[in-house]
């Protein structure tokens, strides 16, 4: 099995020696290069082909989104970002998190799914900078879709499908996570794009 | 200058705006003309007589998610917060909005779906829009003017009794989860452009669209970050002294 390899990008030299010791605990992990700033950054990962980069937050943050979009699609390279906290950031263009201040446990065991997951997309020749989750709706959520659209609450859908108000939620939450839209706004535009109800049914 | 190095004083504001193009909006709503030669931030606030050390960490602010002002926040009016976050708020509701609505406007499709498409996507977008301003509107109306009289109570130690009959039908805890609804919105039409609306015949428009939502976004959140982290905590001490006062 070939290597999964990593580039860094973190100001800290501290940090980056952490980083190192960490994935340096994985099997068949290799890190090519450290790099104190994101200069070049998009010929560095044409130039090495790494598996994915792991880069300080507020360094991720100066790449212009155009960039990080080839980065990831036509150089099929995941993301990893590091910093003390994430929560003004859900960025979609990151695919796994370790945070500062996470005990040794937290940082391996996402470290390890990252690095499963790098590994499985590897394997399957598949690229590995997007995720393989399903993005189609099932039947029964498309009904939701069409609920939500019609102006219905959680718990009116709930009744109407004699569900739990419980399972209706999760469909809302899966809802969201596969089309990347959560209000129920945001849902009505999608079910009329997708001519899955009409704009006469609009209230 | 590096990309994330501090924003200092004797930096020329011409290399600042090289590095990081996203402050241009902040500092416009300072009303700085551009045509600055080589002048310092120094120099420009001299100039234009506005706090140096204000600007400073408003530029820092948005031009750093991590920097966080605590030690410094503390010299600074609430009125100076205030007023720069009411030009903010001019600037989404007067002109950053209105114009990425023009834009919308001018979208056309080929195909029998047009009307659907644009009633549509004016229809969210004019919800977004209207969930702003009563947003903004209720920051304006009623957490700001708030805000500036417990300053003032607390600095000159008067009307205490009236503050405290404010504090209890107001709080400023209450106001820091007012926020996430209308980001929610903003990544959906995002991802609604990106993913599901069918392309447009004048496809630059869209374009267009998205980076300009894409900049919103991150000016809204910056903005937000600046009344969480510094209003509100400059609130809620004045809130404990007060207190303490009865």
């Amino acid at each position: 099995m070939s290597k999964i390899t990593f580039l860094i990008f973190e100001k800290s030299y501290l940090i980056r020696k952490g980083i190192v010791t960490l994935i340096e605990e994985f099997e068949n992990c290799e890190i090519i290069f450290e790099y104190n700033d994101i200069e070049n950054i998009h010929s560095l990962i044409k130039q090495h082909k790494p598996n994915a980069v792991i880069i300080n937050l507020a360094l991720f943050n100066f790449i212009p989104i155009n960039l990080i979009t080839r980065i990831r699609n036509e150089l099929h390279c995941a993301i990893m970002a590091i910093g003390p906290d994430f929560e003004s950031l859900k960025s979609e263009f990151i695919d796994e998190y370790l945070y500062y201040f996470d005990d040794k446990s937290e940082l391996l065991k996402r470290l390890k799914h990252f690095v499963d997951n790098l590994k499985r997309t590897e394997s399957l020749g598949k690229n590995p900078g997007i995720k393989k989750t399903d993005h189609e709706l099932s039947e029964r959520e498309k009904g939701v879709v069409i609920l939500v659209a019609k102006g219905l609450t959680n718990k009116e859908i709930a009744d109407t499908l004699f569900i739990s108000i419980h399972t209706a939620m999760t469909h809302r939450k899966n809802i969201a996570r596969k089309l990347g839209i959560k209000t129920a706004s945001g849902i009505t535009v999608y079910a009329i794009l997708n001519k899955l109800i009409d704009m006469k049914d609009l209230k | 200058m590096k990309s994330t190095s501090l924003i200092k004083a004797n930096h020329a504001l011409a290399n600042v705006i090289h590095t990081d193009f996203t402050l241009l909006s902040v500092i416009k709503r300072f009303d700085i003309k551009l045509g600055i030669s080589d002048s310092t931030i120094r120099e420009i606030c001299e100039n234009y007589n506005i706090s140096l050390a204000f600007f400073l960490e408003i530029l820092n602010a948005y031009h750093d998610k991590n920097y966080f002002a605590t030690k410094k926040l503390q010299s600074f009016s609430i009125q100076l917060i205030v007023n720069f976050l009411k030009s903010s708020h001019h600037y989404y509701n007067n002109e950053k909005i209105l114009s990425i609505e023009r834009q919308i406007q001018k979208l056309e499709w080929d195909s029998p779906d047009h009307e659907r498409n644009l009633t549509i996507l004016k229809k969210f977008f004019n919800e977004y829009k209207n969930e702003v301003k009563a947003h903004t509107g209720h920051e304006e109306e009623t957490v700001y003017p708030y805000a500036i009289f417990i300053e003032e109570s607390c600095s000159k130690n008067e009307n205490i009794e009236e503050c405290i009959s404010k504090m209890q039908n107001y709080s400023i805890t209450n106001y820091a989860k007012e926020h996430d609804n209308i980001e929610e919105k903003l990544k959906d039409l995002k991802n609604i452009i990106i993913k599901y609306l069918p392309p447009p015949s004048n496809q630059n428009i869209l374009y267009e669209i998205l980076s300009e939502l894409f900049l919103l976004e991150k000016d809204l959140s910056d903005h937000a970050r600046i009344e969480e982290k510094i209003l509100v905590p400059k609130i809620l001490e004045m809130e404990e002294k007060l207190k303490q006062k009865i």
